[in-house]
């Protein structure tokens, strides 16, 4: 095991490397001049020009790069006008929220899909079968920005049962189990569309795999043994199912993370695809550079964690 | 090369023979009339439909039968003519992630080596890489326009295609007839492009058909996000001009995005069929890869 983490975390830092060669790349190809891209725009002339200068946009290519790699890698993204903050602090300061709301989405999708997923792989061409499979074909092809709409109309708007925006009531006094709870509230309708949106991918990830378990020998075997139909499909079917789930899930942290930002966007939640929205009205060029950044990273270290999780569960990975 | 697995003799108790799949009857009938309301946007809805027509906010009522928007431009005309929008991005995106992903994949595969490792490292790092927050960012820097959306939205799609190609492509380096045409003297690309690329398409058709619903709910969401382009009316752009008017206009989110919710379905439904369609194990290929 150690020597596969030590192999899998070495991959990690030319990926980050990859990532900034990126953003410098496209930064020089965008017309217009680099200098507004790194610095944003709202300083006046004698800033700009010391940041010409300190970022050393008058020499040559390469070494603009190697300084553009010193000041990320050491975390300088550069500062934002708008927020008058740095532009790392101002991004991680949102990072809890989204992953809050993405956590809780994903959390909530998966139970749910592989609970159904694995009840209708039991059954199959029954009309749970049917009907999960239909909807996961129709929430499939929901886009989550609308669904997050229809509930804010139907949930927040006829029926008034929970708050339309933000994630804490704006006269909250005092914290601890009321800020608890008024969050929670909060949290319904966005984590609950961002988990519609999960949904589908868990349900028909689980449903193949199960599916395919149960035509295995070892199920036949525990048949033939006479054990009850409940134990066999939890207990061997389903374990033996859920690895090539949780791999895939795992990759698709970056599907989830849009999702969010744009349900985000729709709830007014103070996360990270909200700072982006703003970000983009206004052109705050640093901003959508630093979280395409801190999202990729975020991605990098969702896939490492998945792939140690499989090493672990699986110790074929380990020695292949 | 001959596979042997454990489904060739092993009978599959769980899964029931099914039935031959049928003409895809609701994708072609969803797709038609979202094809239908693209083509004929100009008799539903003559002129400008991004002008001002009546009233603003007004309900589905005779007169707009969609509603009009803040503005008291006509939903339905905006709908109709988005559907040109939207109709366009997902098949052009699908030619560039396609003719990317061939390009890539045909390449690595068919010459291997050193070639192969930097293309497929390459290939690894735009996937790891989170497709909609790097569009988001491409288009940030180098403007709204409705061709260079196209462009960045199938750029991000084309891992997909290059792996699958690359996988066939090695399964069929070796086999007889490739080294009959090698032995026969005829130049590589001849045989890649002659006896190669032909017998291993098919899969990849069907994993960049898959790839249109997402391209076309990504070129959604980036409009709601503000990077749309302003010169075509696009149902993200509508629903996200419908956000602050949530409470009190729901027409504004429900029409477009009724329009959107169809063509995805219409799209993944016809490409979920030619997958079947391909693949007698009837195994769903994952539209996300």
């Amino acid at each position: 095991m150690g020597r596969y983490l030590l192999r899998r975390l070495l991959q990690v830092p030319p990926v980050v490397v990859g990532l900034l060669v990126l953003n410098f790349t496209l930064i020089h190809l965008a017309p217009g001049d680099p200098l507004y891209f790194l610095v944003g725009e709202g300083g006046d002339e004698s800033y700009y020009a010391a940041m010409r200068a300190r970022l050393g946009l008058d020499r040559p290519l390469p070494e603009q790069l190697i300084r553009y790699l010193a000041g990320a890698l050491t975390g300088d993204l550069g500062r934002s006008f708008r927020y008058n903050e740095p532009v790392l602090a101002l991004i991680l300061g949102r990072v809890p929220a989204t992953l809050l709301l993405s956590g809780t989405a994903l959390v909530g999708s998966t139970l749910a899909g592989v609970w159904v997923g694995t009840v209708a792989a039991a059954r199959p061409g029954s009309f749970l079968d049917r009907a999960a499979d239909a909807l996961s074909g129709v929430l499939a092809a929901v886009p989550g920005f609308w669904l997050g709409q229809l509930l804010l109309i139907v949930f927040a708007g006829w029926l008034g049962l929970f708050p339309v925006q933000g994630m804490v009531s704006p006269r909250l006094t005092g914290g601890g189990w009321a800020l608890l709870v008024d969050v929670a509230h909060h949290l319904v309708l966005p984590a609950g569309t961002l988990a519609f949106l999960q949904l589908a991918l868990t349900f028909r990830l689980t449903h193949q795999s199960v599916r395919e378990t149960l035509a295995e020998d070892f199920i036949r075997t525990a048949r033939a043994k006479g054990l009850p139909p409940g134990l066999i499909l939890y207990r061997h079917a389903l374990r033996n199912s859920l690895l090539p789930v949780v791999t895939v899930i795992g990759g698709h942290v970056g599907t989830l993370l849009a999702g969010a930002a744009v349900v985000e966007v729709v709830f007014a939640w103070p996360g990270l695809g909200r700072l982006l929205y703003e970000a983009v009205l206004t052109r705050g060029y640093p901003v959508v550079l630093g979280i395409f950044l801190v999202v990729s990273v975020m991605t990098v270290f969702a896939n490492l964690l998945t792939d140690l999780a499989y090493a672990y569960l699986d110790p074929r990975v380990r020695y292949a | 090369m001959l596979t042997w697995t454990r489904e060739s003799v092993t009978p599959k108790r769980t899964a029931p023979a099914r039935r031959p799949p049928a003409l895809p009857i609701g994708a072609l009938g969803l797709l038609g009339a979202v094809a239908l309301l693209a083509l004929g946007a100009d008799l539903v809805a003559p002129g400008d439909p991004l002008r001002t027509v009546g009233p603003a906010l007004r309900p589905p009522g005779p007169n707009h039968l969609l509603g009009t928007d803040d503005l008291g431009r006509d939903l339905l005309a905006m709908v109709a003519h988005g559907a040109r929008t939207s109709l366009l991005v997902g098949a052009a995106t699908a030619l560039v992630a396609g003719a990317v992903g061939i390009l890539v994949g045909g390449i690595s595969g068919y010459f291997g080596g050193l070639v192969d490792d930097l293309l497929m490292r390459l290939t690894e790092f735009f996937q790891v890489t989170p497709r909609f927050f790097l569009a988001t960012l491409a288009v940030v820097l180098f403007g709204p326009k409705l061709w260079l959306i196209v462009g960045v939205v199938g750029l991000t799609f084309w891992p997909g295609p290059a792996r699958i190609l690359r996988s066939r492509i090695l399964a069929l380096r070796g086999r007889e007839f490739v080294l009959a045409a090698r032995a026969l003297g005829a130049p590589e690309f001849y045989i890649l492009g002659r006896h190669v690329l032909p017998n291993a398409l098919g899969p990849v058709v069907v994993t960049t058909a898959l790839q249109v619903g997402w391209a076309i709910l990504t070129e959604a969401s980036l409009s709601f996000l503000g990077l749309g382009d302003r010169s075509a009316p696009s149902w993200g752009q509508m629903l996200s001009n419908a956000q602050p008017f949530i409470r009190t206009a729901w027409w504004l989110s429900v029409f477009p995005g009724l329009a959107l919710l169809a063509t995805v379905l219409g799209v993944n439904l016809l490409a979920d069929w030619l997958n079947r369609q391909l693949d007698p194990r009837l195994r769903r290929a994952d539209p996300r890869l």
